[in-house]
C-alpha cells in the first residue's frame, strides 16, 4: 500500500495514449513532467498556502453554535447592508472577480465548456466596463469549475483564448463523495494531471456524521497530498452535515488537514449554501486565522444566482472576516447563472435600461 | 442629515471595498414633511392643525447634531383645554363605538403607519438619535405589533375586561424621545380601551407624536368637513390630541377632571407631574422604560461557560445603538469573548443615525445630574471593569451565582441569558427578578400577551366607580390623634422586607403559609355570614387567605408561540410594596388586601392607623406562626404623613389606603407602581363581599408580568 500511495504522490507518468482525448487531441502534459516543456506557472491567484496544522481535537471539543442567533444576525445583515450606486457597480465587479465559473452537467460537452471559457474571459461587455473606467483592470471570473473530464477542454480554450484563468475541477467522488478513498486520490492526481490547477473535493459525509474526526483529517490530508501543487477547496456538503456545530467542526478539520478553502456545497445537495451556514463557516475561518495565522478563503456554492445575493455574500464576509478576504485569493462565489444577473445589473447601472435578450452573450 | 456624498468612481470603491452610504429615502421623506408645513408646526387637535396666535416657538432640534428641524408652539393653559374637551367628546363616541370596530381602526391605523414607515423611522431617529436600522426595524415592527394586538384585543374582547369601561380621557406625557415601541404600544392599549388621549410631549417628542397623529386622521386635510358625519382616516378626529408643552409642566392638568389617568414615557426618570384626580393610574405599564428607549434602558447581557461566543459578539456589536448594555461574563469565557468584541466593536460603523447602516449613532443625553461617562468609566475602571468600543462595560464573574448577584445590582430592566447550556440558562433565567428575559437572544418580539396586559392599565374595572367629587372612601374609625411613622422604622423595615426573600418561596408554599394563617386566625372560617363586627372581618380575612391560597396553587402562567421561537408568561411580584393604610379617613377592611399581596409573593410594609394596629398585627402573627419570613410584613403605626415617609424610601409598590386631602403626588416619583384601591374590596362591614372579577384587578395590582423568551425553531 505505502508503494502504491507513494507512486501516488510522486504523480503518474500517463502512457500516451492516454494523454490524448477521445477527439485525438493532444493533451496538455502534466505539471512537472519533461514532456510539458516546462511547469505551468503556480496559480497566479491563490494566496499563500494554508499548510495545515497537525490534528488538534481540543479546537473542536467545546464547540457552541446557536442557530437561531446566527439566522438573525445574516438576515439583519442581509436586510441593512445594502449597497447603492457606484458603490452597487463596484462590488458587482468584485464578486464578478471572484467567481469561480461553474458548469457540472453530466450533459456538458467541449462546445458548452469553451463558451463558457469565453464568458470566464470576458465576463461583462467591454463597452460597459469602459464606461466605469474598468476596462483595464483586468476584469475576468476567479477560475473555471469543471467534471475532470472537462478539464483538458476548459484548459485547451483558455489557453487558445491566451488567458491564465486558473481551471478547478471537482474530485474525489463528486457530489456524493461515496467512492473509495483509492478511487478519490486517483480522480484528483488525474485532474491535476490534466492541468487543473485548483481541487474542489468533496468529503465523506458520513465521517463527521459518525464524529470519526480523525479519519476525517486523514481523508482531507492524503487529498491535499495528491493534489500536489493545485490548490484544494473543500467542499463541506453543510446540507448533509446535519448541525451547525458539525459544520464548525468539519471546517475546522478541513482547515487542520491544509485545505486551502472551504467550500459550503456541491450545488447538488438539497439545502445549498445559506447564510447562517456561511457565517458559521467564516467564524471557523477567523478563528483558525487566530490559531495559526494562516488565511483560508472561503467558497460559497450552490444555489447563488442572483446580484443581490452576491451581494450579500460578500457583506457577510466583509462583517465576519473583515475586508482582506473579499479577494479572489481568499473568497470564491461558485456560481452558473448568477455572472449573467450582475452583467445585466451592470448593464443597468451604466445604461439606466435593462438588456434584451441579445444584448449581452449567454453561456 | 449629512449633505448627499459625490458619488466615488467605480475604480476607487473597487479597490477599497467601502459599503458607501445607506438608502437615504427615509431622511428625505422626513424633510419633505417639514417643508410641507413650513418648518412651523403647531398643536394638533380634533384632527386638524392648531396654531394660536403669541405662543412661543420651541425648537425641535435633530438629536445627532442639534440642528434646528422646525418650530412648535408653546403649549399654554387654553390650548390644553380645546384639547382636553375635544378628547373627552372624542372619548365618549369612541368607548361607545364597541370592541369590534375599535379593534377594526386600530388595524387600519397600523396600516396607516406602515405606509410612512421610512418617515416615522427618521423621526424617530430626528428626534432620538436612535440609528435608521432600529427605529424604522425593531422598533417600528414591535410598535406596529403592539398596536395590532392591541386592536385584536379589543376586537375579541380582552380576557377578564369585558365589563369594564374605558377611563375616558389619558394624558400621556411624553419627556423627550419616546421610541416608536414605547409611544404605538401605549396608544395600542389607551385607544384599544375605548379612551382618548392628550399627548403632551416636549419637543424632543413633538416630532413623532404629531406625525402619528395626523396619520391616524389620515392627514390634517382629511379629517376637514367629514368630522360631521364620518372620518376618512383610521381614527376619528379628536381621538389623539398632541399639545407640545415645556417643562415644568407642574399642574396644567389640574383643573381638567375629564382627564383620569396620566402616563408618563420616556426620560430615564419617569415622574409624575401632578395628578389630576387623585388617581395616578396609568403609571408606566411596562415597568419602567422597555429594553429599548434611549437612556434609560439597561440591559445585562449574562455569558455562561457553554455560550455561543461569537454570537454574543454580533448581538452586542448589533444591540449597543438601542440600549445601554453591561455584560457579565464568566471568567472562563472572557478572554476569547474579549478578543471578538474588540474585532466587532470594532468594525462597528459610527456616525449619521440616518444612515441605515450605521450601528451607533450619538450617545444620548444623559438625564440631568448624571455623571459624565468618562467620570463613571473611572469609577467602573477601579471596580475592575473592563471597557471595550463604545462604551461596552464588561464585568468578570466566577460562577453563574455570582452572574446573578452582580446583575441584581446593576440596576437593570432586563436581561439576555447566553448558554447552549439548556438547563444552565433557565436555572439563571429563573433566578433573575426581572420582567423581561431572553436566552441566546437581545432583541426578540413581545408576546401578543403583553400588550393585552397593558390594556388593563387603562380601564376602569366595573367595581370601581369614577370617583365623583365631593365622596370620601367610608370610614372606619374617628380619626385619632396620630403619632407621624418613625423614619428609621420604616427604613428598617423596608430593608428587612428586601432581605426576606419570599418572592423567591414557590408559590404553592407560599399557599401553604396562608392556608395556616388563616387556620390560626382561628374562630369562624366561614366569612360571609354578615355578621358586623370582629368576627365578620376575621371570617374575611380567613375567606381572603384561604381563596388566595387556592389561587397560588392552580396559578400558571402561559405560552405564547411567536415567529422565531415562543414566550413563556408568567407573573412575578412588585418587591416589597409600602402600604399607607392612614390619612384621615382609613379604608375600611385594607388588610383584606395583603392576602393576595402576599400570595404573589410581594413583601409588606404596612403603616397602619392606631385603629388598626391590632387586627394587623393578629394577622401577622398567625402568618409568621404558619411560616411566612419576618421580614416579609412589618407594622407600624402610620399617620398622615406615611405616604410620604414610604415614597421617600422608594418601594417597589405605593399603596394608599386612606382617603383625605391629596398626598403630594410629586413626591411619588421615584415609585413605579402606584395604587389607590377604591371599590375592588366592596362595601363596608355587613355589606356586599369582595365584587367577583376583582380578583383580576388585585391580581394585577400585586404583580408584574414577566416573559421569557425562547427563541428557535420557528424562522427558515
Amino acid at each position: 500500500m505505502g508503494s502504491v500511495l507513494a507512486s501516488w504522490r510522486r504523480g503518474p507518468e500517463l502512457p500516451a495514449h492516454a494523454r490524448r482525448d477521445r477527439q485525438g487531441r493532444s493533451l496538455p502534459a502534466p505539471p512537472g513532467s519533461a514532456a510539458g516543456g516546462g511547469e505551468l506557472p503556480a496559480a497566479p491567484i491563490m494566496a499563500g498556502r494554508n499548510p495545515g496544522t497537525k490534528l488538534e481535537l481540543g479546537w473542536i471539543s467545546k464547540v457552541h453554535v446557536n442557530r437561531p442567533a446566527v439566522v438573525r444576525h445574516a438576515e439583519q445583515i442581509k436586510k441593512w447592508r445594502t449597497v447603492k450606486g457606484n458603490w452597487q457597480a463596484a462590488w458587482l465587479l468584485k464578486a464578478v472577480t471572484c467567481i469561480d465559473l461553474t458548469t457540472l452537467s453530466g450533459d456538458d460537452t467541449p462546445s458548452n465548456v469553451h463558451r463558457l471559457c469565453f464568458k470566464a474571459k470576458h465576463p461583462i461587455r467591454e463597452d460597459l466596463l469602459k464606461a466605469l473606467d474598468m476596462h483595464d483592470k483586468g476584469i475576468t471570473v476567479a477560475a473555471v469549475c469543471v467534471y475532470p473530464a472537462r478539464v483538458i477542454d476548459a484548459v485547451n480554450a483558455l489557453m487558445a483564448a491566451g488567458c491564465d484563468i486558473p481551471v478547478a475541477s471537482v474530485a474525489a467522488g463528486f457530489p456524493s463523495g461515496q467512492t473509495p478513498l483509492e478511487t478519490k486520490l486517483a480522480e484528483i492526481r488525474l485532474a491535476v494531471q490534466y492541468g487543473a490547477r485548483e481541487i474542489d473535493i468533496v468529503i465523506s459525509r458520513s465521517l463527521v456524521l459518525a464524529g470519526q474526526w480523525e479519519d476525517l483529517y486523514e481523508e482531507i490530508r492524503q487529498c491535499r497530498e495528491a493534489c500536489g501543487e493545485a490548490h484544494m477547496k473543500t467542499i463541506l456538503a453543510t446540507g448533509e452535515l446535519g448541525s451547525l456545530p458539525n459544520v464548525y467542526k468539519a471546517s475546522m478539520i478541513a482547515m487542520m488537514a491544509g485545505s486551502d478553502f472551504i467550500k459550503t456545497s456541491t450545488g447538488k445537495e438539497v439545502e445549498n449554501a445559506t447564510f447562517p451556514v456561511g457565517v458559521v463557516m467564516m467564524r471557523a475561518i477567523r478563528e483558525y486565522y487566530w490559531q495559526t495565522g494562516n488565511k483560508v478563503g472561503f467558497k460559497p456554492a450552490g444555489g447563488i444566482r442572483t446580484a443581490k445575493d452576491a451581494i450579500t455574500w460578500l457583506m457577510l464576509v466583509k462583517d465576519e472576516l473583515g475586508v482582506e478576504w473579499l479577494k479572489p485569493e481568499l473568497f470564491r462565489l461558485g456560481a452558473s447563472s448568477l455572472l449573467e444577473d450582475i452583467e445585466k445589473q451592470i448593464f443597468y447601472h451604466v445604461t439606466g435600461t435593462y438588456p434584451l435578450l441579445h444584448d449581452l452573450a449567454t453561456v | 442629515m449629512a449633505a448627499a456624498l459625490e458619488p466615488l468612481p467605480v475604480t476607487e470603491i473597487f479597490g477599497s471595498m467601502e459599503d458607501g452610504p445607506g438608502a437615504g429615502g427615509a431622511g428625505a421623506a422626513a424633510e419633505a414633511w417639514f417643508s410641507s408645513h413650513g418648518r412651523s408646526l403647531g398643536h394638533f387637535v380634533a384632527g386638524t392643525w392648531l396654531k394660536a396666535p403669541g405662543r412661543e416657538p420651541l425648537e425641535c432640534r435633530e438629536a445627532a447634531t442639534g440642528r434646528p428641524l422646525v418650530t412648535v408652539p408653546r403649549g399654554e393653559g387654553p390650548d390644553v383645554a380645546v384639547a382636553v374637551e375635544t378628547a373627552a367628546t372624542a372619548a365618549a363616541k369612541w368607548g361607545g363605538l364597541g370592541g369590534p370596530r375599535r379593534g377594526r381602526s386600530l388595524d387600519r391605523l397600523a396600516q396607516a403607519l406602515a405606509a410612512a414607515a421610512p418617515q416615522l423611522g427618521a423621526l424617530s431617529t430626528l428626534g432620538g438619535g436612535r440609528p435608521l436600522a432600529l427605529t424604522l426595524g425593531s422598533d417600528l415592527d414591535l410598535g406596529l405589533r403592539r398596536l395590532r394586538a392591541a386592536g385584536g384585543g379589543a376586537a375579541l374582547g380582552p380576557p377578564g375586561l369585558s365589563d369594564w369601561s374605558p377611563l375616558g380621557v389619558v394624558a400621556l406625557v411624553i419627556e423627550g424621545p419616546c421610541d416608536l415601541a414605547t409611544l404605538l404600544g401605549t396608544l395600542g392599549a389607551i385607544l384599544a380601551m375605548g379612551n382618548a388621549a392628550l399627548l403632551l410631549p416636549d419637543p424632543q417628542g413633538a416630532l413623532l407624536s404629531l406625525r402619528v397623529a395626523e396619520l391616524a386622521v389620515g392627514g390634517a386635510s382629511a379629517a376637514v368637513g367629514v368630522a360631521s358625519r364620518s372620518w376618512a382616516g383610521p381614527l376619528p378626529p379628536g381621538l389623539l390630541n398632541v399639545v407640545s408643552v415645556a417643562p415644568p409642566l407642574g399642574h396644567a392638568l389640574r383643573g381638567h377632571p375629564e382627564v383620569t389617568a396620566v402616563t408618563v414615557l420616556g426620560g430615564a426618570q419617569a415622574a409624575l407631574w401632578g395628578s389630576p384626580r387623585g388617581v395616578p393610574r396609568g403609571v408606566s405599564p411596562w415597568g419602567g422604560p422597555r429594553g429599548v428607549s434611549p437612556g434609560g434602558a439597561r440591559v445585562a447581557v449574562l455569558v455562561l461557560d457553554s455560550a455561543d461566543l461569537d454570537s454574543v459578539a454580533a448581538a452586542l456589536a448589533g444591540g449597543l445603538g438601542g440600549a445601554q448594555l453591561l455584560v457579565v461574563a464568566l471568567e472562563g469565557a472572557l478572554g476569547a469573548l474579549g478578543r471578538l468584541l474588540r474585532v466587532r466593536l470594532g468594525a462597528l460603523r459610527l456616525g449619521d443615525p440616518l444612515d441605515p447602516k450605521t450601528g451607533l449613532g450619538p450617545l444620548p443625553q444623559p438625564p440631568p445630574g448624571t455623571p459624565h461617562p468618562q467620570e463613571l468609566l473611572r469609577a467602573a475602571l477601579e471596580e475592575g471593569a473592563e471597557f471595550w468600543g463604545p462604551l461596552l462595560p464588561l464585568v468578570p464573574v466566577r460562577s453563574p451565582q455570582d452572574a446573578i448577584s452582580v446583575t441584581l445590582g446593576l440596576g437593570v430592566t432586563a436581561a439576555s441569558v447566553w448558554a447552549q447550556d439548556v438547563p444552565a440558562a433557565l436555572d439563571v433565567a429563573d433566578r433573575l427578578p426581572l420582567g423581561r428575559v431572553w436566552i441566546n437572544a437581545l432583541e426578540a418580539p413581545e408576546a401578543p400577551g403583553e400588550a393585552l396586559e397593558a390594556m388593563r392599565e387603562f380601564g376602569r374595572p366595573p367595581w370601581d366607580p369614577p370617583p365623583a367629587p365631593g365622596t370620601l372612601p367610608e370610614q372606619e374609625s374617628s380619626p385619632e390623634p396620630e403619632t407621624p411613622p418613625n423614619d428609621a422604622d420604616v427604613a428598617t423595615a423596608l430593608q428587612e422586607a428586601r432581605r426576606a426573600g419570599w418572592g423567591r418561596v414557590p408559590g404553592p408554599a407560599r399557599a401553604q403559609v396562608l392556608r395556616g394563617a388563616a387556620a390560626a386566625l382561628g374562630g369562624d372560617s366561614d366569612g360571609d355570614d354578615g355578621d358586623n363586627g370582629d368576627n365578620g372581618d376575621t371570617g374575611r380575612l380567613q375567606a381572603a387567605l384561604l381563596r388566595w391560597a387556592a389561587r397560588m396553587e392552580l396559578m400558571g402562567g402561559a405560552v405564547q408561540e411567536v415567529a422565531g421561537g415562543r414566550v413563556l408568561l408568567t407573573r412575578r411580584p412588585l418587591g416589597v410594596v409600602g402600604v399607607a393604610w392612614g390619612g384621615p379617613r382609613p379604608l375600611a377592611r385594607a388588610l383584606e388586601l395583603l392576602p393576595p399581596a402576599l400570595a404573589l409573593g410581594n413583601a409588606l410594609v404596612l403603616l397602619a392607623p392606631p385603629g388598626g394596629i391590632g387586627p394587623a398585627l393578629r394577622l401577622r402573627q398567625a402568618l409568621v406562626g404558619a411560616g411566612l419570613p419576618q421580614g416579609a410584613l412589618s407594622v407600624l403605626p402610620g399617620g398622615a404623613g406615611a405616604v410620604t415617609t414610604l415614597s421617600r424610601h422608594r418601594p417597589d409598590g405605593l399603596w394608599i389606603c386612606g382617603g383625605g386631602p391629596e398626598p403630594d403626588w410629586s413626591s411619588l416619583g421615584g415609585v413605579t407602581h402606584v395604587w389607590v384601591p377604591g371599590g375592588v374590596l366592596g362595601g363596608g362591614p355587613g355589606q356586599d363581599p369582595a365584587p367577583p372579577g376583582c380578583d383580576l384587578e388585585l391580581e394585577l395590582r400585586s404583580s408584574r408580568p414577566r416573559s421569557l423568551w425562547l427563541p428557535g425553531g420557528g424562522s427558515q
